[in-house]
């Protein structure tokens, strides 16, 4: 089993110092031997849907004033004109 | 005057109800009392306008309006919760500054009984930890000693509710939030079954598996401010009708699972949880019950609540709410610098376990797996409730623990919540209820385990072994 | 010679379309094109810590129909899950969409020549917000109104060879979906929208090459130059011998060329998983039955009937099949009055006309609504049938109706449009008609037909043209054919 701390840091969207890293992949292994314990679990060949609802108890197409914009927008680290701002984003 | 805190909120309503005393007197001794005890660092904000919600419920009261059944009672909320206008900040550098734009359907529906929120309760950041060390308030203390960890995450609550903070406090429970406090500072906490109490407000941590639900001093206000937090609601499509149907008996069936006598018999708590079996023998009868896979209960835990928290926590990211580095260049700096900063270690640690489960390759495995060893652990659940009314174990292995004892260790860490898991991932109500002391002079908690929906019947068998405990 | 001509393109389609719904998939915020930035938005659009999904169930519905319009099967048990990265357009930094459990497998399309292009699935998600990119300095703005909007994503098998394949199925899925009231497919709003894969492979090849995809396409016409751009690109790639790069690309049409998208370089890793805020969704047969029972006829087999039973030509049986307005509009003036050659015309000509003229600016095909009501136009058109009025009283009497919205036949009686000439009066006309001009005697003896149109004009003229021309017409032999 590969610990890929680089992958996972790009997908978390997170950063680590060197240092970090290596505790992590220390303390991952260890974490990851007691979950995987659940390898190990046999289990029977039919297992159940969870319980779902019915469509019949969706919520119906009728539109419902919600709070303002203002509220909405409220803390955001910026805003401009009505609304978020992020940096440029470059497509 | 009146040591409101020594009161239940069923005895504070009625002084309130019969002009005996005014809502306003009630809220002020609380906030005197939250002052005194600020070194606690259990109630991290007061709200500035609790007063002025006491004398509004005190007009009420005046001109014979209709009065809700929470009349009057300051209740304190797990800063994890929303409430319109005030910080929710669930304890996180990240989310600190955060002010909630709308309100909890639990908020509401305490606001609709006249209950006075009366302020923030220090927490785990996150609701991600045990022992409320992890906040960036600082650490929270132990309301029986100082020198000693509050629990966790709803640490704030249970230690506000023990000390005499508040009547009653609302913490979150994921694996354990509310329990193990609640066992550690000796006072009652819940967890209902899952989708008895709206989600709706609350910040995510796991969504399959949080609760919300009170901590109170003891089993029957538990009770009572339960079925007021309970019910459907439009807003969160995982509540369920809990109707709480009671189930009386003459004698109820206890169930001692093996599995648990197993991990508890070479501990010298082992001894307390014996004992407090001896004394009520004749009050129930006692069968043994196997949960063949309980102890998964804690990997397929350590493997969901990573896995939804990684999602559930990816919305903030410096953009919308949350704090935003500063000397970003590009988008991809906001994300990372403020995520960076903004988490602690152990969310981050977390969040990386959980995309690590969820990554391509690894999903069958960890993710995949664990979710169908859950469902063979509530079924083992559902056939043990065949043969008993409730499942009696302890709250937790040991006591509170030193504050900064625990070394970093995480699976170490993890096994703490090895018995209070187990009622998340069945998706079953658990109660702790306070019942010996340990050696060390600290509160020891006895959890009962009850099938789905049968929580009248589990507080029924709590109340009958609180009862007995208190004969010595 | 084009690079092009050694290779085959294989293509396969992803559609968005917007469905037409009064509220989001998950919340109950308004479902509707351009208002102002973030009005139309609340704590679970905007991701808001605490908030929580709740299904319409209207998008299950129409999506349901989708299904059933191309096809598919139904799941009875479907499931959303969250599909997770970061994008400022996505609030919550996931989408709730559809992977395991879709709402509908299979199904397709069939072109024109008989080819069947394979559907892979229509499964059901949610769309994103709106990204405006100011500048370095001001950054991009992000507006969550579009987010939440509820989506069907209709996946095809890669079955296109060429780009007049995958136009003629656009075409064809955009009108279904219009006619069902499934979409609005607006696809100047981006109501519907369309990524390309596309690869090449050598004529004779049978294994795939390596595709790129084009996102967002929005017109027909986009969506043609692409592929072909594209092709042409990758041709050139490959017989200068290097490799396709699988990567995303975004087409610009004004440029008429398209890039590779930065934002999109790291390979992706998306860890679905069933959203835990929402229960997968049962469906009962009773509940697809009564979707079914709600569809409506497909264009195609409208304009069958229209050609085929009512004598149209086939472009005015396509004109009148544009919208589902449109074709009801015709389909219930012929059931109240069964000359549909004339009402096509007047549909056509005159109220396509004044609507035309009504409209301020440039008006969509889709947006159409006539300003007078099937029975009113149809009165109208009965009156000149029965020759009670002609054509140009009839033009009067459809303005008059628009702008007062009176009935018409109560307008024409009110205005004195009506022939009111008794038969008593036609026949003394005709009567000394005969008596004091003998040719047309002789002519009619000759060729009734020929002189009765001389006849009815000699009536019409001495009646200021009040007469009914079709009483004279039956009136003439009363009079003529006596000796």
């Amino acid at each position: 089993m590969e610990f890929d701390v680089e992958h996972l840091s790009y997908l978390s969207k997170l950063e680590f110092s060197e240092d970090e890293k290596k505790a992590f992949e220390t303390e991952f292994s260890s974490v990851l031997d007691f979950v995987g314990e659940i390898s190990g679990v046999q289990l029977s060949e039919e297992i159940e849907n969870d319980k779902p609802i019915l469509l019949s108890n969706l919520r119906e197409d009728e539109p419902k004033e919600s709070i303002s914009r203002e509220q909405i927008l409220a803390n955001a680290p910026k805003q401009k004109d009505g609304c978020f701002v992020a940096p440029l984003v470059v497509e | 005057m009146i040591d409101y805190s020594k009161l239940s909120i069923f005895e504070i309503m009625d002084k309130i109800k019969t002009h005996e005393c005014s809502a306003q007197e009630v809220v002020e001794f609380f906030i005197q009392k939250t002052k005194e005890n600020e070194k606690l660092n259990a109630i991290v904000e007061i709200f500035d306008d609790v007063v002025e919600k006491a004398k509004e419920i005190d007009k009420k009261i005046q001109n014979n309006e209709k009065l809700g059944k929470l009349v009057g009672i300051p209740v304190a909320i797990k800063d994890n919760i929303l409430y319109s206008t005030k910080k929710a900040g669930c304890a996180s550098a990240f989310m600190q500054d955060f002010v909630s734009p709308y309100s909890a359907t639990i908020v509401e529906k305490l606001l609709d009984e006249d209950a006075i929120i009366f302020g923030r309760t220090n927490m785990d950041e996150f609701a991600m930890g045990g022992s409320t060390e992890k906040s960036v308030y600082g650490v929270c203390h132990n309301a029986k000693n100082f020198e000693y960890v509050a629990g966790g995450s709803s640490g704030g609550s249970a230690v506000a509710v023990s000390a005499g903070l508040v009547p009653v406090a609302i913490g979150t429970d994921t694996g354990g939030s509310i329990r193990q406090p609640s066992s550690y500072n000796g006072v009652v906490g819940v967890k209902p079954t899952y989708g008895t109490v709206s989600r709706y407000g609350i910040v995510a941590f796991a969504s399959s598996l949080d609760q919300a639900s009170p901590i109170t001093k003891t089993i029957s206000e538990c009770e009572y401010v339960l079925k007021i937090l309970a019910g459907k609601d439009d807003h969160d499509q995982t509540t369920i009708q809990n109707d709480f149907a009671s189930d009386k008996k003459d004698k109820y069936r206890l169930g001692i699972c093996k599995e648990v006598v197993e991990k508890l018999k070479e501990r010298a708590e082992f001894y307390n949880f014996e004992n407090a079996i001896k004394k009520v023998s004749d009050k129930f009868e006692i069968v043994d019950v196997s949960i063949p896979h309980i102890s998964s209960s804690l990997a397929c835990y350590y493997i969901i609540a990573p896995a939804e928290a990684s999602s559930n926590l990816a919305r903030f990211d410096g953009v919308k709410y949350t704090k935003r580095a500063e000397n970003c260049e590009s988008l991809e700096d906001v994300y990372v610098k403020s995520r960076s900063e903004g988490f602690g270690k152990e969310v981050k640690r977390r969040i990386m376990l959980g995309n690590f489960v969820l990554s391509s390759g690894y999903y069958d495995a960890f993710y995949g797996k664990a979710k169908n060893v859950q469902k063979l652990i509530k079924k083992e659940f559902k056939t043990a409730f065949l043969n008993c009314d409730a499942i009696i174990l302890p709250t937790t292995l040991s006591t509170a623990f030193k504050i900064g004892s625990k070394n970093s260790d995480p699976v170490e860490m993890y096994m703490e919540d090895l018995f209070t898991v187990p009622a998340n991932i069945a998706g079953i109500p658990a109660v702790s209820v306070p019942y010996s002391l340990a050696e060390n002079g600290l509160p020891l908690g006895m959890q009962f385990m009850a099938d789905e929906m049968q929580e009248s019947k589990m507080f029924e068998i709590a109340k009958i072994f609180k009862s007995q405990m208190e004969v010595e | 010679m084009s690079y092009l001509d050694s290779y085959e393109m294989v293509i396969g389609l992803e559609i968005h379309a917007e469905l037409a719904t009064r509220t989001k998939i998950f919340c109950s915020c308004k479902n509707e094109f351009g208002a102002s930035p973030n009005s139309n938005t609340c704590p679970v659009c905007t991701g808001m810590p605490g908030a929580l999904p709740i299904t319409n169930k209207k998008v299950i519905e129409l999506a349901i129909k989708a299904g059933l319009s191309f096809g598919c099967e139904i799941s009875k048990y479907t499931v959303f899950e969250r599909k997770n990265y970061f994008y400022p357009d996505l609030s919550k930094a996931y989408q709730i969409s559809q992977l395991v459990k879709p709402l509908n497998i299979g199904g397709g399309v069939e072109l024109d020549s008989g080819k069947f292009i394979r559907l892979n699935r229509i499964h059901v998600e949610e769309d994103a917000g709106k990204l405006t990119h100011l500048g370095k300095s001001q950054g991009t703005l992000i507006d969550y109104n579009r987010g939440g909007t509820p989506l069907i994503e209709m996946v095809t098998e890669p079955d296109f060879r060429s780009a007049e394949e995958v136009v003629e199925f656009l075409k064809k899925v955009r009108e279904i979906l219009m006619f069902e009231g499934i979409a609005n497919c607006k696809m100047e709003q981006g109501g519907m929208r369309c990524d390309v894969n596309l690869s090449l492979r050598r004529k004779g090849d049978s294994n795939f090459g390596i595709r790129t995809e084009m996102k967002n396409l929005n017109s027909f016409r986009s969506v043609q130059r692409a592929i072909e751009y594209e092709a042409e690109r990758q041709a050139e790639v490959l017989a200068s011998g290097g490799d396709v790069v699988q990567e995303t690309r975004k087409w610009d049409d004004f440029a008429g060329e398209s890039f590779a998208m930065r934002s999109k370089e790291q390979a992706q890793d998306y860890r679905y998983f069933p959203d835990p805020d929402l229960l997968p969704i049962l469906i009962s047969d009773e509940e697809i039955e009564k979707v079914k029972s709600e569809m409506v006829e497909v264009p195609a087999s409208r304009r069958k009937k229209y050609t085929e039973e009512f004598g149209i030509p086939k472009y005015d049986a396509e004109l009148l099949t544009q919208t589902k307005y449109i074709s009801d509009y015709f389909e219930n003036c012929v059931s109240l009055l069964f000359v549909p050659k004339k009402i096509s015309n007047w549909i056509m000509v005159d109220l396509f006309k004044i609507v035309k003229d009504q409209a301020q600016k440039e008006q969509n095909q889709e947006d159409i609504v006539f300003p007078i009501s099937e029975k009113q136009l149809t009165n109208i058109i009965k009156m000149l049938e029965d020759r009670q009025i002609n054509k140009n009283v009839g033009l009067e009497l459809l303005q008059k109706v628009i702008e007062t919205g009176k009935d018409a036949n109560e307008l024409a009686k009110e205005m004195n449009l009506l022939v009111t000439i008794s038969e008593d009066t036609i026949l003394n006309l005709l009567s000394k008609l005969k008596s004091e001009n003998s040719k047309v005697v002789e002519d009619y003896k000759k060729d009734p037909e020929k002189i009765s149109k001389f006849i009815t004009g000699y009536v019409m003229k001495n009646t200021q043209g009040k007469a009914n021309s079709l009483v004279v017409k039956n009136l003439i032999p009363k009079v003529f054919s006596k000796e």
